[in-house]
């Protein structure tokens, strides 16, 4: 076959040409760190890597919401903690109220600390979280749960969300824990005991203490009930956590650069380009007139 | 026998002869480099003549080419700009939805996301805000996908355009090429014609062949003629409402007009024709299915919750017309929850403001298969139309990198008919050389003869 100067400049432009691509392709995987960067380049692992990303923006938002049911779980453990101390103290008070030598100036100093016990566990019942939610209101979280004769206004709904994929887990615990709904009413005992003592009824306030004890273990329960949610919740971000990575080396597994393969690759393309310009050159040198 | 005479002028067409060997040879080296030159040879031819006398004439000069070669060299030049029109065009939409914040799947997905942080705290305003917000990211999404991909459409109806033009003056060189070649047979203008026919197949494929009277007729593959010796029909385009207002195609020749559009198969033109009236238009139906889908599925669950302040039956996206055609490019977020995100319904209908059953049941629709009639999850319908975009654009990449090699291939078959090579023509141009100096030395010997002769007289 007859080849003529001017192909042999052709052919030697067509190879610096694509020597000169192979090293930019190289240089933007080693500058990009991706060996995907576009769907065109491999589609399958293209939409793979996408759904990976896609998983992980969906597993943040899962959770940023687990952490948040956490925060307010660990929350209601909080304020169920002070309300059981309360009962504690108050069913304390209650046992000294009980002694037929007590005097009045005690019984009036327990009647007392009884309703400072009383109002700051109201006021515990009534915590809101950072954002402004009743923490123990149960759905009707825009509005103080209890008032201050201690009625429950709130719901005995509980808020699940999701926490796996697919699966759902209830995150809070309602205020009607409180109530005579899961035992007994325990701001009407707390109430029942104050009004026992300001009175000094002996047997009024002997039935209290059993009361106080049985109280205390409604709101023991309930921090249980929590706890076991909480203990649910910290597997779950677990879990999240471990997905997240996961989808994170997927993804760079998929369309991620090898930094040694892609260092050899560049390596490898520039010595060919190096090679196509001694070509050219000499082709050039060849079909010189 | 002959006189010394007759070996003047034997001698003297002889030089004519390899003079004119050198200009030809001369010519060749100065369009070593001309595009489209294909080199040409002197054809000598022996005198007729007495025994011993004889000689050599320039019988004319012949261009060397390869009709067979230069039509499968069209051929593949039609194919191999299919393949790059359509694989640019397609890289080009490619990029456009790639770009940092528009992927569908991803902005798909951070709707959902947003739905999942809101159901652990419904009555947080700033989850609130950042849950219309991603839903609003989602549509504002989707209406710039759709917009890219008209705009992609307009783009490529205005390439046909600006092709068709240049076909039409391709077209008139040809046929004019014919006319001249008709009265004075000019290698040049052969050349010329075969470079302009090469050209009008890159754009709008077809066919060209030389007919034994030496004049080239070009045919599209639907069998239109486009040139026919002198006469030349010409490309028409005009907007067409039933193409969405893109340009239908036809061909005219006088008072006969055959519409093209569906019909071209070879050249830019056909590549471009590919991603303005199959590809983009199918892309963008997936994207309006896709708004349509996402609006109806959310805005019936949607519509059975309530927000904030107790509302319901509200949409949370503007509702689709009913022709899913279009979806895409009015897909909204509901003013009246775009400016208040307490509409969101995020609770069950009579349910506290705290309860999140709504919130849970728009997160349910991102695992079910809603999209794409039943076949995928609104992520996947998302990540597909984009990923498919880039699949047609490496296919097409496959094929143009084909037709390229077998292009280098055949144009090497063709330099080695045609091209001129340097060392051959120095080769050439030194024989003539040498052979006119002998010449020279000839007519010089035979002047001498003359010159003894006469003096003798």
């Amino acid at each position: 076959m007859r080849i003529t100067e001017h192909r042999m400049v052709e052919l030697a432009a067509q190879g610096l040409s694509t020597a000169r691509g192979r090293v930019a392709s190289s240089a933007e995987e080693m500058t990009s760190g991706l060996h995907v960067s576009r769907p065109s380049q491999d589609p399958a692992a293209w939409s793979e890597a996408r759904r990976a990303e896609a998983l992980e923006t969906i597993n943040k938002g899962r959770g940023e919401a687990l952490a948040r049911s956490q925060d307010r779980l660990d929350q209601v453990d909080q304020t169920l903690g002070q309300i059981g101390s309360a009962l504690v103290r108050a069913r304390e008070l209650a046992v000294a109220a009980s002694s037929a030598t007590i005097d009045p100036d005690s019984l009036a100093a327990i009647t007392s600390e009884l309703h400072e016990l009383r109002q700051s566990a109201l006021a515990a019942a009534n915590t809101q979280s950072s954002d402004g939610e009743y923490i123990l209101a149960g759905s009707r979280s825009a509005e103080q749960p209890f008032d201050a004769d201690g009625v429950y206004h709130g719901d005995d709904a509980s808020r699940s969300i999701e926490t796996r994929p697919g699966l759902e887990q209830a995150v809070t615990v309602s205020g009607s824990v409180l109530t005579a709904s899961h035992g007994i009413d325990i701001f009407a005992a707390l109430s029942a005991l104050e009004t026992a003592i300001g009175t000094n009824d002996k047997g009024a306030i002997t039935a209290a203490i059993d009361t106080m004890r049985d109280a205390n273990q409604q709101v023991s329960s309930a921090r249980s009930d929590g706890g076991a949610k909480s203990a649910s919740l910290l597997a779950a971000q677990d879990a999240q956590v471990q997905l997240n990575d996961s989808l994170v080396a997927l993804q760079t597994r998929l369309i991620g650069a090898d930094p040694i393969a892609a260092a050899s690759e560049l390596a490898q393309h520039s010595q060919s380009l190096a090679a196509a310009q001694a070509v050219a050159q000499t082709i050039a040198e060849l079909t010189r007139p | 026998m002959s006189s010394l005479f007759g070996l003047l002028n034997l001698g003297a067409s002889a030089l004519q002869a390899q003079n004119a060997g050198v200009a030809v040879t001369s010519n060749n080296v100065a369009n070593a480099s001309t595009p489209g030159y294909s080199r040409q040879r002197l054809d000598l031819e022996s005198q007729i003549g007495m025994p011993l006398v004889g000689g050599v004439r320039a019988a004319g000069v012949d261009r060397l080419s390869d009709s067979l070669l230069a039509g499968r060299t069209r051929a593949n030049t039609g194919s191999l700009n299919v393949a790059d029109a359509f694989s640019s065009a397609m890289l080009d939409v490619e990029a456009g939805m790639i770009g940092p914040g528009d992927d569908l799947g991803t902005l798909v997905a951070g709707f959902f996301s947003g739905m999942s942080q809101v159901s652990s705290s419904p009555t947080d305003q700033n989850l609130r805000d950042g849950a219309v917000q991603s839903a609003n990211e989602l549509a504002a999404g989707i209406q710039r996908h759709s917009a890219e991909l008209t705009a992609a459409r307009g783009d490529a109806n205005q390439r046909i355009r600006e092709q068709l033009k240049e076909a039409n003056r391709l077209i008139g060189e040809i046929a004019q090429a014919n006319q001249a070649i008709v009265t004075g047979d000019d290698p040049v203008l052969r050349d010329r014609r075969e470079q302009a026919a090469d050209k009008l197949a890159g754009l709008v494929g077809g066919t060209a062949r030389i007919d034994p009277d030496g004049q080239m007729r070009v045919t599209l593959s639907g069998g239109e003629t486009l040139v026919d010796g002198a006469h030349a029909a010409q490309f028409v385009t005009t907007p067409d409402l039933t193409l969405g207002n893109m340009d239908r195609i036809e061909v005219v020749d006088g008072s006969h007009r055959r519409d093209v559009t569906s019909g071209l198969d070879g050249g830019r033109v056909a590549g471009d024709l590919r991603v303005r009236d199959h590809a983009l238009p199918e892309a963008l139906l997936r994207l309006d299915q896709l708004a349509f889908d996402i609006s109806t599925s959310v805005n019936d669950v949607h519509r059975q919750n309530a927000g904030l302040d107790g509302d319901t039956d509200l949409n949370l996206f503007t509702p689709p017309h009913d022709d899913i055609i279009g979806s895409a490019a009015v897909m909204n977020v509901n003013p009246d929850i775009l400016s208040d995100s307490s509409h969101l319904a995020t609770a069950a209908v009579g349910a506290g403001p705290g309860d999140n059953q709504g919130a849970r049941a728009l997160l349910a629709l991102r695992d079910q298969r809603l999209a794409d009639g039943g076949q995928r999850t609104f992520v996947d319908a998302g990540i597909q139309i984009v990923a498919d975009i880039g699949r047609s654009a490496a296919d097409a990449a496959v094929d143009r990198d084909f037709f390229k090699a077998q292009g280098d291939h055949l144009a090497g078959l063709r330099d080695s008919v045609s091209g001129v090579s340097l060392e051959e023509e120095m080769s050439n141009l030194s024989q003539f050389q040498h052979a006119a100096e002998a010449q020279v030395k000839f007519l010089s010997t035979v002047d001498d003869l003359l010159g003894t002769i006469i003096q003798g007289l």
